[in-house]
Protein backbone atom coordinates (compact mmCIF):
# COMPACT_ATOMS: atom_id res chain seq x y z
CA UNK A 1 0.00 0.00 0.00
CA UNK A 2 3.03 2.69 0.29
CA UNK A 3 3.68 2.80 -3.52
CA UNK A 4 -0.19 3.86 -3.76
CA UNK A 5 -0.28 8.46 -3.79
CA UNK A 6 -3.81 8.90 -4.71
CA UNK A 7 -5.62 10.87 -2.89
CA UNK A 8 -8.22 8.57 -2.28
CA UNK A 9 -5.73 5.49 -1.42
CA UNK A 10 -4.89 8.26 1.18
CA UNK A 11 -8.17 8.29 2.64
CA UNK A 12 -7.65 4.50 3.44
CA UNK A 13 -4.96 5.21 4.90
CA UNK A 14 -6.52 7.67 7.37
CA UNK A 15 -8.58 5.10 8.26
CA UNK A 16 -6.14 2.64 9.10
CA UNK A 17 -4.29 5.27 10.54
CA UNK A 18 -7.15 5.92 13.17
CA UNK A 19 -7.72 2.67 14.12
CA UNK A 20 -3.79 1.86 14.65
CA UNK A 21 -3.37 -0.59 11.60
CA UNK A 22 -0.91 1.46 9.91
CA UNK A 23 2.38 0.35 8.95
CA UNK A 24 5.37 2.49 9.98
CA UNK A 25 6.23 2.53 5.97
CA UNK A 26 2.30 3.78 5.47
CA UNK A 27 1.95 5.64 8.34
CA UNK A 28 5.41 8.02 6.96
CA UNK A 29 3.58 7.94 3.25
CA UNK A 30 0.42 9.56 4.62
CA UNK A 31 2.45 12.34 6.78
CA UNK A 32 4.04 13.56 3.85
CA UNK A 33 0.95 13.38 1.83
CA UNK A 34 -1.01 15.52 4.19
CA UNK A 35 1.85 18.08 4.17
CA UNK A 36 1.03 18.29 0.80
CA UNK A 37 -2.37 18.17 0.55
CA UNK A 38 -4.85 20.21 1.87
CA UNK A 39 -7.90 18.70 0.38
CA UNK A 40 -7.16 15.42 2.17
CA UNK A 41 -5.82 17.81 5.39
CA UNK A 42 -9.31 19.14 5.43
CA UNK A 43 -11.38 15.79 4.92
CA UNK A 44 -9.02 14.07 7.62
CA UNK A 45 -9.57 17.37 9.97
CA UNK A 46 -13.68 17.15 9.04
CA UNK A 47 -13.93 13.15 9.98
CA UNK A 48 -11.98 13.54 13.61
CA UNK A 49 -14.94 16.29 14.24
CA UNK A 50 -17.56 14.23 12.56
CA UNK A 51 -16.34 11.08 14.99
CA UNK A 52 -16.31 13.25 18.22
CA UNK A 53 -19.85 14.44 17.66
CA UNK A 54 -21.51 11.20 16.92
CA UNK A 55 -19.75 9.53 20.07
CA UNK A 56 -20.73 12.72 22.31
CA UNK A 57 -24.38 12.47 21.16
CA UNK A 58 -25.31 8.64 22.00
CA UNK A 59 -29.59 7.15 21.97
CA UNK A 60 -30.37 5.96 25.32
CA UNK A 61 -28.82 3.75 27.64
CA UNK A 62 -28.60 0.37 27.86
CA UNK A 63 -31.54 -1.66 30.07
CA UNK A 64 -29.86 -3.31 33.27
CA UNK A 65 -29.11 -6.62 33.22
CA UNK A 66 -29.33 -8.69 36.59
CA UNK A 67 -26.68 -11.76 35.74
CA UNK A 68 -28.85 -14.18 37.97
CA UNK A 69 -31.54 -13.07 35.11
CA UNK A 70 -29.29 -14.04 32.64
CA UNK A 71 -28.17 -16.98 33.73
CA UNK A 72 -31.55 -18.65 34.60
CA UNK A 73 -33.02 -17.85 30.67
CA UNK A 74 -30.14 -19.36 29.47
CA UNK A 75 -30.75 -22.65 31.70
CA UNK A 76 -34.07 -22.79 30.50
CA UNK A 77 -33.22 -22.30 26.79
CA UNK A 78 -31.01 -25.11 27.47
CA UNK A 79 -33.74 -27.12 29.24
CA UNK A 80 -36.20 -26.36 25.97
CA UNK A 81 -33.46 -27.42 23.84
CA UNK A 82 -32.09 -30.51 25.25
CA UNK A 83 -35.49 -32.11 26.14
CA UNK A 84 -36.87 -32.17 22.60
CA UNK A 85 -33.36 -33.62 21.71
CA UNK A 86 -33.42 -36.57 24.14
CA UNK A 87 -37.20 -37.20 23.40
CA UNK A 88 -35.82 -37.76 19.47
CA UNK A 89 -32.73 -39.52 20.36
CA UNK A 90 -35.18 -42.05 22.64
CA UNK A 91 -37.68 -42.55 19.37
CA UNK A 92 -34.13 -42.94 16.94
CA UNK A 93 -33.17 -45.90 19.42
CA UNK A 94 -36.57 -47.60 20.13
CA UNK A 95 -36.98 -47.44 16.24
CA UNK A 96 -33.88 -49.06 15.91
CA UNK A 97 -34.24 -51.58 18.04
CA UNK A 98 -37.40 -52.33 16.65
CA UNK A 99 -35.55 -52.67 13.50
CA UNK A 100 -33.04 -54.86 14.60
CA UNK A 101 -35.18 -57.14 16.52
CA UNK A 102 -37.21 -57.75 13.49
CA UNK A 103 -34.09 -59.53 12.03
CA UNK A 104 -33.73 -61.46 15.33
CA UNK A 105 -37.49 -62.71 15.59
CA UNK A 106 -36.46 -65.77 13.28
CA UNK A 107 -33.80 -66.34 14.86
CA UNK A 108 -35.95 -67.08 18.15
CA UNK A 109 -38.08 -69.28 16.56
CA UNK A 110 -40.89 -66.53 15.68
CA UNK A 111 -41.21 -66.14 12.33
CA UNK A 112 -41.34 -62.12 11.51
CA UNK A 113 -43.07 -60.73 8.23
CA UNK A 114 -41.17 -61.92 5.03
CA UNK A 115 -39.49 -59.01 4.02
CA UNK A 116 -37.73 -60.46 0.81
CA UNK A 117 -40.90 -61.73 -0.33
CA UNK A 118 -42.34 -58.17 0.49
CA UNK A 119 -39.55 -56.43 -1.71
CA UNK A 120 -40.02 -59.14 -4.36
CA UNK A 121 -43.80 -58.44 -4.67
CA UNK A 122 -43.31 -54.69 -4.63
CA UNK A 123 -41.04 -55.08 -7.33
CA UNK A 124 -43.14 -57.14 -9.62
CA UNK A 125 -45.98 -55.17 -8.77
CA UNK A 126 -44.22 -52.02 -9.37
CA UNK A 127 -43.35 -53.63 -13.52
CA UNK A 128 -46.85 -54.70 -13.55
CA UNK A 129 -47.69 -51.25 -13.33
CA UNK A 130 -45.47 -49.82 -15.54
CA UNK A 131 -46.87 -52.18 -17.78
CA UNK A 132 -49.86 -51.59 -17.88
CA UNK A 133 -50.38 -48.40 -18.60
CA UNK A 134 -52.62 -46.97 -21.42
CA UNK A 135 -50.60 -47.48 -24.34
CA UNK A 136 -49.79 -44.68 -26.66
CA UNK A 137 -49.48 -46.01 -29.75
CA UNK A 138 -50.84 -49.31 -31.92
CA UNK A 139 -47.40 -51.59 -31.84
CA UNK A 140 -47.85 -50.90 -27.76
CA UNK A 141 -51.71 -51.52 -27.65
CA UNK A 142 -50.83 -55.09 -29.82
CA UNK A 143 -48.36 -55.83 -27.01
CA UNK A 144 -50.24 -55.02 -24.14
CA UNK A 145 -53.71 -56.96 -25.56
CA UNK A 146 -51.46 -60.14 -26.40
CA UNK A 147 -50.01 -59.77 -22.51
CA UNK A 148 -53.40 -59.62 -21.06
CA UNK A 149 -53.74 -63.49 -19.95
CA UNK A 150 -50.66 -62.88 -18.36
CA UNK A 151 -52.28 -60.42 -15.57
CA UNK A 152 -54.19 -62.93 -14.66
CA UNK A 153 -51.45 -65.74 -13.86
CA UNK A 154 -49.70 -62.69 -12.53
CA UNK A 155 -52.43 -62.24 -9.54
CA UNK A 156 -52.51 -65.99 -8.25
CA UNK A 157 -48.08 -65.37 -9.00
CA UNK A 158 -48.72 -62.41 -6.22
CA UNK A 159 -51.14 -64.59 -4.17
CA UNK A 160 -48.24 -67.43 -3.82
CA UNK A 161 -45.81 -64.78 -2.61
CA UNK A 162 -48.28 -63.44 -0.17
CA UNK A 163 -48.02 -67.03 1.06
CA UNK A 164 -52.12 -67.00 0.75
CA UNK A 165 -52.02 -69.45 -1.87
CA UNK A 166 -49.32 -72.82 -2.11
CA UNK A 167 -47.37 -73.14 -5.83
CA UNK A 168 -49.86 -76.53 -6.04
CA UNK A 169 -52.79 -75.07 -5.48
CA UNK A 170 -52.44 -72.55 -8.25
CA UNK A 171 -55.17 -73.57 -10.23
CA UNK A 172 -55.61 -72.79 -13.68
CA UNK A 173 -58.96 -71.35 -14.06
CA UNK A 174 -61.32 -72.38 -16.61
CA UNK A 175 -61.62 -68.63 -19.23
CA UNK A 176 -65.13 -69.87 -20.03
CA UNK A 177 -66.61 -70.88 -17.11
CA UNK A 178 -64.31 -69.62 -13.59
CA UNK A 179 -67.19 -70.46 -11.15
CA UNK A 180 -67.40 -74.00 -12.28
CA UNK A 181 -63.41 -74.95 -11.56
CA UNK A 182 -63.38 -76.77 -8.07
CA UNK A 183 -60.71 -74.78 -5.34
CA UNK A 184 -60.27 -72.14 -7.91
CA UNK A 185 -60.12 -68.63 -6.27
CA UNK A 186 -62.56 -65.88 -8.34
CA UNK A 187 -60.89 -64.17 -11.58
CA UNK A 188 -58.81 -61.11 -10.78
CA UNK A 189 -61.01 -58.35 -12.47
CA UNK A 190 -58.99 -56.05 -14.90
CA UNK A 191 -59.02 -52.61 -14.30
CA UNK A 192 -60.57 -50.08 -17.32
CA UNK A 193 -56.85 -48.80 -17.44
CA UNK A 194 -55.40 -51.86 -18.79
CA UNK A 195 -57.44 -51.76 -21.38
CA UNK A 196 -55.45 -50.66 -24.54
CA UNK A 197 -56.74 -47.91 -25.70
CA UNK A 198 -57.13 -48.87 -29.20
CA UNK A 199 -58.99 -51.34 -28.37
CA UNK A 200 -61.99 -49.73 -26.53
CA UNK A 201 -62.15 -47.44 -29.35
CA UNK B 1 -4.78 -2.27 24.73
CA UNK B 2 -2.99 -5.76 25.26
CA UNK B 3 -3.83 -5.23 29.15
CA UNK B 4 -7.16 -4.96 28.83
CA UNK B 5 -7.82 -8.13 26.60
CA UNK B 6 -6.09 -10.16 28.75
CA UNK B 7 -8.19 -8.91 31.87
CA UNK B 8 -11.38 -9.80 29.43
CA UNK B 9 -9.73 -13.36 29.28
CA UNK B 10 -9.19 -12.85 33.29
CA UNK B 11 -13.41 -12.14 33.80
CA UNK B 12 -14.26 -15.29 31.22
CA UNK B 13 -12.08 -17.46 32.98
CA UNK B 14 -13.37 -15.97 36.74
CA UNK B 15 -16.87 -16.36 35.32
CA UNK B 16 -15.98 -20.38 34.32
CA UNK B 17 -14.58 -20.73 37.69
CA UNK B 18 -18.37 -19.81 39.37
CA UNK B 19 -17.37 -16.39 40.20
CA UNK B 20 -20.70 -14.28 39.00
CA UNK B 21 -19.26 -10.81 39.84
CA UNK B 22 -17.11 -11.54 36.65
CA UNK B 23 -19.86 -11.59 34.24
CA UNK B 24 -21.54 -8.63 35.80
CA UNK B 25 -17.81 -6.63 35.26
CA UNK B 26 -18.07 -7.70 31.32
CA UNK B 27 -21.57 -6.61 31.13
CA UNK B 28 -20.56 -3.29 32.32
CA UNK B 29 -17.67 -3.37 30.75
CA UNK B 30 -19.29 -3.31 27.03
CA UNK B 31 -22.41 -2.03 27.52
CA UNK B 32 -22.12 1.12 26.09
CA UNK B 33 -20.73 0.04 22.41
CA UNK B 34 -22.52 -3.00 22.50
CA UNK B 35 -25.78 -1.33 22.99
CA UNK B 36 -25.13 1.92 21.08
CA UNK B 37 -24.67 -1.19 18.37
CA UNK B 38 -28.39 -2.57 18.50
CA UNK B 39 -29.67 0.96 19.27
CA UNK B 40 -29.29 1.58 15.79
CA UNK B 41 -29.15 -1.65 13.90
CA UNK B 42 -32.60 -3.33 15.18
CA UNK B 43 -35.85 -1.27 15.71
CA UNK B 44 -36.40 0.94 18.98
CA UNK B 45 -38.75 -1.18 20.19
CA UNK B 46 -36.44 -4.46 19.64
CA UNK B 47 -32.82 -3.18 21.27
CA UNK B 48 -33.75 -3.63 24.70
CA UNK B 49 -34.56 -7.92 23.97
CA UNK B 50 -32.14 -8.07 21.14
CA UNK B 51 -29.34 -6.69 23.61
CA UNK B 52 -30.62 -9.45 26.58
CA UNK B 53 -30.77 -11.93 24.00
CA UNK B 54 -27.33 -11.23 23.26
CA UNK B 55 -26.09 -11.80 26.95
CA UNK B 56 -27.92 -15.00 26.67
CA UNK B 57 -26.43 -16.65 24.01
CA UNK B 58 -23.00 -15.63 25.05
CA UNK B 59 -23.81 -17.26 28.59
CA UNK B 60 -24.81 -20.22 26.49
CA UNK B 61 -21.64 -20.25 24.88
CA UNK B 62 -19.36 -18.80 27.28
CA UNK B 63 -18.03 -22.95 27.84
CA UNK B 64 -16.89 -22.80 24.12
CA UNK B 65 -15.95 -19.77 23.76
CA UNK B 66 -12.20 -19.17 22.70
CA UNK B 67 -11.29 -15.60 21.32
CA UNK B 68 -9.81 -12.75 22.81
CA UNK B 69 -11.86 -10.68 21.77
CA UNK B 70 -15.33 -10.91 23.69
CA UNK B 71 -16.39 -7.43 22.24
CA UNK B 72 -16.07 -8.67 18.46
CA UNK B 73 -17.64 -12.25 19.43
CA UNK B 74 -20.82 -10.27 21.20
CA UNK B 75 -20.85 -7.90 18.07
CA UNK B 76 -21.62 -10.78 15.94
CA UNK B 77 -24.31 -12.76 18.10
CA UNK B 78 -25.95 -9.54 18.40
CA UNK B 79 -25.70 -8.70 14.18
CA UNK B 80 -27.08 -12.61 13.83
CA UNK B 81 -30.14 -11.42 16.37
CA UNK B 82 -30.84 -8.49 14.30
CA UNK B 83 -30.79 -10.59 10.83
CA UNK B 84 -32.95 -13.09 12.01
CA UNK B 85 -35.32 -10.80 13.58
CA UNK B 86 -35.70 -9.14 10.35
CA UNK B 87 -36.09 -12.13 8.70
CA UNK B 88 -38.48 -13.53 10.78
CA UNK B 89 -40.63 -10.25 10.05
CA UNK B 90 -40.27 -10.70 6.46
CA UNK B 91 -38.20 -7.45 5.97
CA UNK B 92 -35.09 -9.05 5.47
CA UNK B 93 -32.21 -7.92 2.41
CA UNK B 94 -29.76 -9.45 0.58
CA UNK B 95 -26.30 -8.77 2.94
CA UNK B 96 -24.74 -7.19 0.16
CA UNK B 97 -26.93 -4.47 0.02
CA UNK B 98 -25.60 -0.98 -0.95
CA UNK B 99 -28.79 0.46 -1.64
CA UNK B 100 -29.87 3.38 0.91
CA UNK B 101 -33.83 1.88 -0.06
CA UNK B 102 -33.30 -1.62 0.73
CA UNK B 103 -31.93 -2.10 4.01
CA UNK B 104 -32.95 -3.35 7.79
CA UNK B 105 -35.83 -1.76 9.90
CA UNK B 106 -33.84 0.89 11.67
CA UNK B 107 -34.06 2.20 14.63
CA UNK B 108 -35.71 5.36 13.35
CA UNK B 109 -36.58 7.93 16.39
CA UNK B 110 -40.55 8.41 17.31
CA UNK B 111 -41.88 11.46 18.01
CA UNK B 112 -41.81 10.77 21.48
CA UNK B 113 -37.68 10.30 21.06
CA UNK B 114 -37.30 13.10 19.26
CA UNK B 115 -39.21 15.15 22.15
CA UNK B 116 -37.34 13.60 24.37
CA UNK B 117 -33.54 14.04 22.94
CA UNK B 118 -31.53 16.87 21.49
CA UNK B 119 -32.23 17.98 18.25
CA UNK B 120 -28.75 17.73 17.71
CA UNK B 121 -28.48 13.74 18.82
CA UNK B 122 -31.67 13.51 16.58
CA UNK B 123 -30.59 14.89 13.16
CA UNK B 124 -26.89 12.91 14.27
CA UNK B 125 -29.16 9.31 14.74
CA UNK B 126 -31.44 10.04 11.26
CA UNK B 127 -27.79 10.38 9.79
CA UNK B 128 -26.44 7.37 10.36
CA UNK B 129 -29.68 5.75 10.40
CA UNK B 130 -30.27 6.53 7.05
CA UNK B 131 -26.88 4.87 6.05
CA UNK B 132 -27.06 1.29 3.90
CA UNK B 133 -27.01 -1.01 6.21
CA UNK B 134 -23.15 -2.70 5.67
CA UNK B 135 -21.84 0.93 5.78
CA UNK B 136 -24.16 1.34 9.10
CA UNK B 137 -23.25 -1.61 10.13
CA UNK B 138 -19.11 -0.97 9.66
CA UNK B 139 -19.21 2.55 10.89
CA UNK B 140 -21.05 1.53 14.63
CA UNK B 141 -18.69 -1.73 15.08
CA UNK B 142 -15.77 1.42 14.51
CA UNK B 143 -16.79 4.01 16.22
CA UNK B 144 -19.18 1.98 19.22
CA UNK B 145 -17.03 -0.96 19.41
CA UNK B 146 -13.59 0.80 18.43
CA UNK B 147 -13.40 -2.60 16.36
CA UNK B 148 -9.56 -2.76 14.28
CA UNK B 149 -10.90 -2.85 9.96
CA UNK B 150 -9.43 -6.27 10.02
CA UNK B 151 -11.90 -7.80 12.89
CA UNK B 152 -14.64 -5.82 10.89
CA UNK B 153 -13.74 -7.69 8.10
CA UNK B 154 -13.82 -10.96 9.98
CA UNK B 155 -17.58 -10.32 10.70
CA UNK B 156 -18.96 -8.87 7.70
CA UNK B 157 -16.97 -11.85 5.80
CA UNK B 158 -15.52 -8.93 3.45
CA UNK B 159 -12.17 -8.11 2.47
CA UNK B 160 -10.23 -5.47 4.52
CA UNK B 161 -10.91 -3.36 1.48
CA UNK B 162 -14.84 -3.32 1.18
CA UNK B 163 -14.57 -2.74 4.82
CA UNK B 164 -12.53 0.31 4.09
CA UNK B 165 -14.44 1.07 1.14
CA UNK B 166 -17.92 1.11 3.42
CA UNK B 167 -16.41 3.12 6.31
CA UNK B 168 -15.44 5.32 3.61
CA UNK B 169 -19.18 5.57 2.12
CA UNK B 170 -20.49 6.19 5.35
CA UNK B 171 -18.13 9.47 6.38
CA UNK B 172 -18.80 10.85 3.21
CA UNK B 173 -22.54 10.57 3.57
CA UNK B 174 -22.59 11.63 7.23
CA UNK B 175 -20.38 14.38 6.57
CA UNK B 176 -22.61 15.67 4.04
CA UNK B 177 -25.69 15.56 5.85
CA UNK B 178 -24.10 16.85 9.11
CA UNK B 179 -21.30 19.57 7.75
CA UNK B 180 -23.37 22.21 8.86
CA UNK B 181 -23.69 20.54 12.20
CA UNK B 182 -20.61 20.17 13.12
CA UNK B 183 -19.50 23.06 11.83
CA UNK B 184 -21.71 24.71 14.22
CA UNK B 185 -20.05 23.21 17.24
CA UNK B 186 -17.16 23.66 16.38
CA UNK B 187 -17.30 27.28 16.21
Amino acid sequence: MSSVKTCEAIRRLMLLADSGELEAEDRQALAGHLDSCAPCRRIQDENRQLLALVRTHRGRTAPALSVAALEGKAKRRLLLFRVPMMVCAVAALFLALLGSGQRLLPLIGIEGPSAPARSALLDEWQFWMVSSLTPQNESTAATAFESEWNQRDFARHLLVLEGLLPDEEATVIDEEYPESTPGALPPITLRGCNTPALLRS
Amino acid sequence: MADRESTDAELLAAYRTGKKDALGELITRYERPLYAFILRMASPSDADDVYQETWVRAIRALGTFDDRKPLSWLFRIARNLVVDRSRRSHRWVPLESESGEDRWPSGRPGPAEQAAGTDLGVRIRQAVDELPRDQREVFLMRTEGDLSFKEIARLQQVSINTALARMQYALDKLRTKLKDTFEEETR
